[in-house]
């Protein structure tokens, strides 16, 4: 914690200079633009090199978490430059229009991702099991494989096919891939009471038997229900970097381009 | 779900790199255990490739997988346990590096569209668009487009470039269209001091285009004309240098007003109180406020008290001398003037008991006509001769004789000017009853202007202010007064130019308000000038003042006198005595900052360095910039 | 009240050389070292002939074959039958020449490499490494592949070797300490040993004195006086006085040497009982009888709360207990009494230390002010904060302890523990192991979890590496600078002894490719060729762990449990 405090600082400071530096180059009537110009190149430059960082892991030993921490402040930090630097909150004329969505949205999506990073592993943890991603598939398939079974087992045992009627009727679709995404997302209760409410509200049309399959079933669903719960957030935890990185790739691009715009017309 | 399946014959390793996913896991169903093949196809059409042994075919499922299957492979070697392929699709992660690709495809995309467009036609959708041009700057380049400002625009690739490794100087051409009174680059367009170091400046130091519908313009801090001024002070209040000594009025003014001699004397005189003006705006036109308020005009504010005086001063254009002798003959004289001969008239008439007309005569000659005939006006021998012919002359010529003496001094003919309305039968009348030593008779005819004669002179009576033959022969008098090649002829011609500038004697006595100042000219030779108009007071470069706002401010009637405290000791009028227009008094105190000061402080009103100095010396523009696109008259050529 | 009668083990279903017949078994009792043991003594469920059928194997080397590496776990005794073998002498020879993996961090230019030269395709093996002949001899049984040393002669010439004649019982230090290989044996000649397992070995200890004195006389004459000099309080000992310490400790040995078989039983139930049910080496409330060190295995020391035992810590092979309470009665206060209980986790051999030798060589030294006058630590040093800090802690807060003992956890060096709290389940973790491993991760991101922490899938480098006995090549070793298991690829059979061995299942079989993604087929069966692999620490990386170094919160962290507890910052 004190080290992030340490780069928020530093960050702050710098951030300070640099306008410190420009004010100075007002005074004497020269373009301040290109030193906050410069300190936002250096700042992006910075922010860009994590995701190579990323691949690096074996060649540079400054752990992960640190440059994620250098990376949150350095975006911070690019969008007070950015203000710096433009002057202005929404600049006029398209191409700087367009640089200025592609940034105000990478660092929208940035900060949102931040959020979610803070937020949601506990919320993860707390729902009681783990499951890795990219096996959510195979439970989900094996937990709906295992309800059809029993269903057919309770309906051979029982003679009775009521429980299997409420099966198709409810729980079917349930079973059928992750439901209640908004919800589970907020953190909601809803899959954990509609799966209580569609298990249990046959209860009454069952006999002892039945009762029984109907407690493993409901045992089924709610693990299944827990799945996709993780299903969705961690869609939510990768899934934020399909907006994040292609916006931010996009800044490059732009700023690129304005580098050459500058360099031709202005300088 | 079994959350204790950690063995290794149970799971196997994640690979999150590898770039697809199973089809049926995609679709909820069970995924099959090989997973996708790397070239994007199903793996797990068949669960494993059956093994020729000893000519069976064994299966080979691997024992994590449940090991070989009960069924085994078919009689051709197939294995038995075929499902249909998949469709696998990509992982998160490719289709993140994706999606970056997209991106960058697109930003390449609009920008080469862009590259594409006229963009004084599309601009809304050109990505070299940085922001709307003002609308000045947008109309006149419209033509041009944007390399009016841009040398790189349209170039090329290769032009941009070298774009890119020379300097571009977008200032200069800001100097193709605007211009001003010194150099476009130096600070403040200053080229008056060669002794001063300049700071070179550009235009975009401060001028920013694509800002938008109005330009966006730097307003300066005073810590920003520090950087350059050597003086460098904290604002208007600390710091500030002084005002200039004479400051308002620098420059002697063109019509004589004393102030104070108005104010204390004149218009406390029962005589002219009435008509005396009751404060300062009644003169001084409070609605034209600007740098000055401007006085109205004669007939507005000087004519009620002046105008009378002005037809009280006549200018002598001929007198009549004492002659030495006669040299005129009466016979040819006569005869000009239709005259019967003397000895005739007094045969017929017998005894007249008519008194003799005794003629008289004045000392000198008028300073005009020596001046004209070129004589002494007190030596009747030198002028005898010259002037009696001239009278002659006259009665048989009229004025064309007055005329031709006249335009012999100057280059151009103006006599017509100087002679404007003088009837020539007035002078053949003046000529002949001098002539004979008759009592002159004025014309029958209406006097025309001021023209007149008597006995003893020709005179000239101004009809008012603004009199043309009263301005014409001052004018004349002082162009003539200018070097002459011989000295008497020169004393001469000062002679009659003191005389009609005199105050009191002067013709219309213009003089008396109007200053004449000696011109500085390179070629030594300092002509004289009479400042017939009012000399407007326009701003000093770089300073600008307004008196509208003050006044609006501080009060009409009694504005004034806050800051132009009348100086009653101030010998005004010595700065008339010469012609020098530098030797100036002015009736006023000059004003300190310290008066501008008390409102002009901190924390009180504005005091922005720009509020009065103007950045600019003169701008200008060089081209014709308006165009006329549809004229209804053709300008003749 | 029935008493079980203790029938066959059952291990002896499964028998260790399965080719051993009546006549062999004949033979062998002719042996003098065997001959020499009484058979009357052994038990009528373990007679000697059944241990010999059962728990022992003959084995044929060719010259040149290595027996055992230095190095090596092993879990057995060999006796030489016929011919002769070569111990190497210090320094023993070079990895390379064993088989083994030689470990070398990669310089600069190789970790950017590995940039490039990762595979899509799991598990890629160029097939250039199996044209060359590993040194490798198959055999129809297992345990008859050996690795052979390819240049004897040379061998002989440049390294210091002792030869070892017929009859020598040489490896039983090992077998039954569970400690490493002191030093290669190869053989000379053509030579025909009898290996026996250490379960058998045990009970021959057990029952006939002069194998037990014999094993003990070995043990003392090797190992006890470094292993003393090595603990801290009497490493100001001369030669002399050690040997008199020396003399007078007693060995004991606690719980089940294949402690982590039946943990794997236990995994499935609840073993809360399991605790109670441990073999006890001191109880609280005791007289305190002399200095227990753990000389291998792990011992629980726990305090009574409640109607259970709430675990304090551990002891590890080094760590010893007791001189907290001897000194202070030695002092002279009274009621003293042990202050903890300590029971053996699994398994562990105990050395004692007498309290009059401790009197004198210790308490002495220390109260003579030659010594530094420390106050006495009864904890290991490794700890950070004293054993006492723990007496009175909530029981919330030894939950996490208690569950890390309990699960075995106590065994790791280098525990994979992830924090869920911070874990954004990124996988980049999996992603960086791979990268250091042209592609192929070495772990799973799953495993048990307590609260918010869980421990992975990875292999804990433990410092009981179970996983490392019986391997028939000596591919699975420890490197000898860092303590890492390593498994050595080229020369890994794929037999999955270590896959199965590993109580926490950290060791995956995969199946080899080529590059072109074909599964490598072993030529002979058509099956695909398996190798054991698991995480390797990054031996040979210039950065270390890239696991750890690739969480971007932080949650990742590889701890030894003794030294780590949560909130503790590492």
């Amino acid at each position: 914690m004190t080290k992030a405090w340490g780069y928020i600082i530093t960050a702050f400071i710098f951030f300070l200079l640099i306008w410190i530096w420009t004010l100075q180059i007002n005074n004497v009537l020269g373009y301040s633009a290109f030193i906050s110009g410069g300190a936002l190149l250096v700042t992006i430059a910075f922010l860009s090199l994590f995701n190579v960082r990323k691949r690096l892991s074996f060649l540079l030993s400054a752990p992960v978490h640190q440059w994620f921490l250098l990376h949150a402040v350095g975006g911070f930090l690019a969008l007070f430059l950015f203000w710096l630097h433009t002057g202005v909150f929404w600049p006029q004329g398209l191409y700087t229009q367009i640089l200025a969505v592609l940034f105000y949205g990478a660092t929208l999506s940035g900060i949102l991702g931040l959020i979610m990073e803070k937020i949601y592993p506990n919320f993860l943890t707390r729902i009681g099991l783990e499951c890795i991603y990219e096996r959510i598939p195979q439970e989900i398939a094996d937990l709906r494989n295992k309800a059809e079974c029993l269903i057919l087992e309770c309906t051979k045992e029982t003679d009775s096919d009521t429980l299997a009627q409420h099966y198709l009727e409810t729980l079917r679709w349930f079973f059928q891939r992750p439901r209640f995404f908004i919800n589970h997302i907020f953190g909601g209760q809803n899959a954990q009471h509609w799966v209580r409410q569609q298990c249990y509200i046959s209860e009454r049309f069952l006999n002892e038997k039945e009762r029984g399959y109907l407690d493993q079933l409901f045992i089924l669903a709610d693990t299944k229900r827990k799945i996709d719960c993780h299903y969705f957030v961690q869609t939510l935890l990768k899934g934020w970097l399909l907006v994040h990185v292609p916006l931010a790739v996009a800044v490059l691009a732009m700023v690129f381009w304005h580098l050459i715009v500058i360099q031709v017309f202005f300088l | 779900m079994d959350e204790n399946k950690f063995n290794h014959d149970q799971t196997d390793y994640e690979r999150p790199n590898f770039p697809f996913r199973c089809g049926r896991a995609a679709l909820w169903q069970t995924p099959c255990h090989k997973g996708p093949n790397l070239d994007g196809t199903c793996g797990g059409t068949q669960e494993c490739d059956p093994f020729l042994k000893n000519d069976r075919w064994e299966c080979r499922r691997e024992n994590r997988f449940g090991g070989p299957c009960a069924e085994g492979p078919g009689p051709r070697g197939e294995c038995s346990i075929q499902r249909p392929p998949c469709a696998p699709r990509k992982a998160l992660r490719v289709i993140r590096g994706r999606l970056a690709l997209l991106a960058i495809g697109c930003v390449l995309a609009l920008v080469g569209f862009s590259l594409g467009l006229n963009p004084n036609a599309a601009s809304f959708a050109s990505l070299l668009d940085p922001g709307p041009l003002s609308k000045s700057h947008k109309k006149f380049t419209e033509k041009e487009g944007c390399s009016a400002c841009h040398a790189a625009y349209g170039k090329g690739p290769v032009g941009w470039i070298k774009a890119v490794f020379t300097k571009t100087d977008i200032s200069d051409r800001c100097l193709n269209c605007h211009m001003f009174g010194g150099p476009g680059s130096k600070a403040h367009n200053n080229n008056l001091h060669t002794d001063r170091e300049i700071q070179n400046t550009e235009c975009i130091m401060c001028h920013r285009e694509h800002s938008g519908q109005s330009m966006l313009t730097r307003v300066l801090t005073s810590q920003q004309c520090n950087y350059c001024h050597k003086e460098k002070f904290e604002s208007f209040s600390k710091g500030h240098p002084e005002f200039s000594e004479k400051y308002p009025s620098f420059s002697r003014n063109t019509i004589k007003f004393d102030h104070s001699s108005h104010l204390n004397k004149h218009f406390d005189n029962p005589k002219f109180s009435e008509k005396a003006p009751q404060s300062c705006i009644n003169c001084h036109i409070v609605t034209l406020a600007d740098r000055e308020v401007r006085p109205g005009t004669f007939e507005a504010i000087c004519a009620d008290c002046h105008d009378s005086q002005i037809n009280k001063k006549e200018l002598v254009l001929l007198r009549l001398p004492e002659f030495s002798q006669n040299l005129i003959d009466p016979s040819s004289l006569a005869r000009a003037c239709n005259f019967p001969e003397k000895g005739q008239s007094d045969e017929e008439e017998g005894q007249s008991d008519e008194e003799e007309f005794q003629s008289v005569s004045t000392d000198q000659a008028a300073l005009v006509s020596a001046f004209l005939l070129n004589v002494p006006e007190n030596d009747p021998e030198a002028y005898n001769q010259p002037l009696q012919n001239l009278i002659l002359s006259m009665a048989k010529e009229g004025t064309t004789p007055l005329a031709r003496l006249i335009d012999g001094h100057t280059p151009k003919p103006i006599a017509k000017k100087l002679l404007a309305g003088l009837n020539p039968e007035v002078l053949k009348q003046a000529a002949c009853s001098w002539g004979l030593n008759l009592e002159y008779e004025p014309p029958t005819a209406e006097k025309y202007g001021g023209w007149y004669a008597d006995m003893l002179e020709v005179r000239y009576k101004p009809s008012g202010h603004r009199d043309l033959v009263a301005k014409s022969w001052v004018e004349y008098a002082l162009a003539v007064s200018t070097a002459q090649d011989d000295e008497e002829k020169f004393a001469r011609a000062i002679a009659m130019r003191d005389q009609l500038l005199s105050a009191k004697e002067g013709i219309g006595g213009c003089i008396k308000c109007h200053a004449v100042t000696a011109v500085r000219s390179s070629k030594g030779n300092h002509p004289l000038q009479v400042e017939w108009g009012y000399g407007k007071v326009s701003n000093r470069p770089y300073v600008h003042y307004s008196h509208s706002i003050h006044i609006e401010i501080l009060g009409r009637k009694s504005s004034c006198p806050n800051c132009h405290v009348l100086d009653s000791q101030a010998d005004y009028m010595s700065s008339f005595k010469t012609f020098d227009s530098s030797k100036w008094v002015s009736n006023f105190e000059s004003i300190k900052r310290q008066m501008c000061g008390q409102c002009h402080a901190e924390k009180e009103i504005n005091q922005d360095c720009q509020l009065c100095h103007v950045y600019h010396f003169k701008p200008s523009f060089k081209k014709e910039m308006v165009f006329v696109k549809n004229p209804i008259y053709k300008i003749p050529q | 009240m029935s008493i079980t009668t203790p029938s066959r083990p059952p291990r002896w279903d499964q028998p260790f050389g399965s080719d051993i017949t009546d006549a062999d078994v004949d033979r062998l009792l002719s042996i003098p070292e065997i001959g020499a043991i009484e058979r009357d003594i052994f038990p009528s469920h373990m007679p000697l002939a059944g241990i010999l059928r059962n728990d022992s194997r003959i084995i044929h080397y060719k010259a040149g074959d290595i027996v055992f590496r230095e190095g090596d776990y092993g879990n057995s005794v060999f006796l030489i039958l016929e011919g002769s073998l070569r111990v190497v002498l210090a320094p023993g020879l070079p990895g390379g020449i064993l088989g083994r993996r030689e470990i070398q961090k990669n310089n600069f230019w190789q970790t950017l490499k590995q940039l490039w030269t990762q595979h899509k395709t799991p598990e890629v093996r160029g097939t250039q490494r199996y044209t060359q002949e590993a040194p490798l001899r198959k055999a129809v049984e297992p345990g008859e592949t050996h690795v052979f040393l390819q240049d004897i002669p040379a061998i002989l010439d440049s390294y210091r070797t002792a030869v070892l004649e017929k009859g020598t019982l040489f490896g039983e230090l090992s077998a039954l300490g569970r400690t490493p290989r002191a030093a290669t044996v190869f053989a000379g000649t053509g030579a025909e040993l009898l290996e026996i397992r250490w379960q058998g070995l045990r009970e021959i200890r057990k029952y006939d004195q002069g194998w037990r004195r014999r094993i003990d006389q070995n043990y003392r004459k090797d190992a006890l006086n470094s292993h003393l000099l090595a603990t801290s309080i009497f490493s100001h000992l001369d030669v002399d006085d050690l040997q008199e310490v020396a003399d007078n400790t007693l060995f004991e040995t606690y719980g089940s040497f294949d402690w982590y078989l039946s943990y794997k039983k236990f995994q499935a139930q609840e073993s809360i009982k399991e605790v109670k049910d441990e073999p006890i080496i001191a109880q609280q409330g005791a007289y305190p009888d002399g200095i227990l060190m753990v000389r291998a295995g792990f011992a629980r020391v726990s305090i009574e709360r409640g109607h259970g035992r709430q675990t304090i810590t551990y002891l590890r092979a080094g760590d010893f207990y007791g001189a907290d309470e001897l000194y202070r009665k030695w002092k002279g206060e009274t009621n003293i009494s042990l202050k903890v209980s300590i029971t053996a986790i699994g398994y562990v051999d105990i050395l004692r230390a007498s309290t009059r030798i401790v009197e004198k060589h210790i308490f002495s030294y220390w109260d003579s002010g030659r010594g530094e006058i420390r106050k006495v630590k009864s904890v290991p040093s490794k700890m950070k904060r004293r054993m006492e800090d723990y007496f009175d802690q909530p029981l919330a807060d030894g939950a996490m302890q208690e569950w890390v003992v309990q699960e075995r956890f106590v065994n790791g060096t280098q525990a994979m523990l992830i924090n869920l709290d911070r874990c954004v389940r990124c996988d980049d973790c999996v992603r960086a192991c791979a990268a250091t491993h042209e592609g192929n991760p070495r772990f799973i991101r799953h495993g048990k979890r307590f609260q918010n922490w869980m421990v992975a899938n990875a292999c804990m480098h433990c410092a009981d590496p179970v996983c490392m006995i019986g391997c028939p090549t000596g591919a699975i070793h420890r490197s000898m600078p860092g303590g890492t298991v390593i498994i050595n690829d080229d020369t890994c059979i794929g037999c999955e002894t270590c896959a199965n061995s590993c109580p926490y299942s950290n060791i995956q079989m995969v199946s080899i490719r080529d590059e072109v993604g074909q599964s490598i087929l072993d030529p002979q069966n058509h099956k695909p060729i398996l190798k054991a692999t698991k995480c390797d620490l990054c031996a040979d990386q210039r950065a270390g762990p890239a696991c750890v170094l690739s969480c971007p919160t932080d949650a990742l962290k590889r701890v030894d449990f003794l030294q780590w507890r949560p909130g503790s910052e590492i």
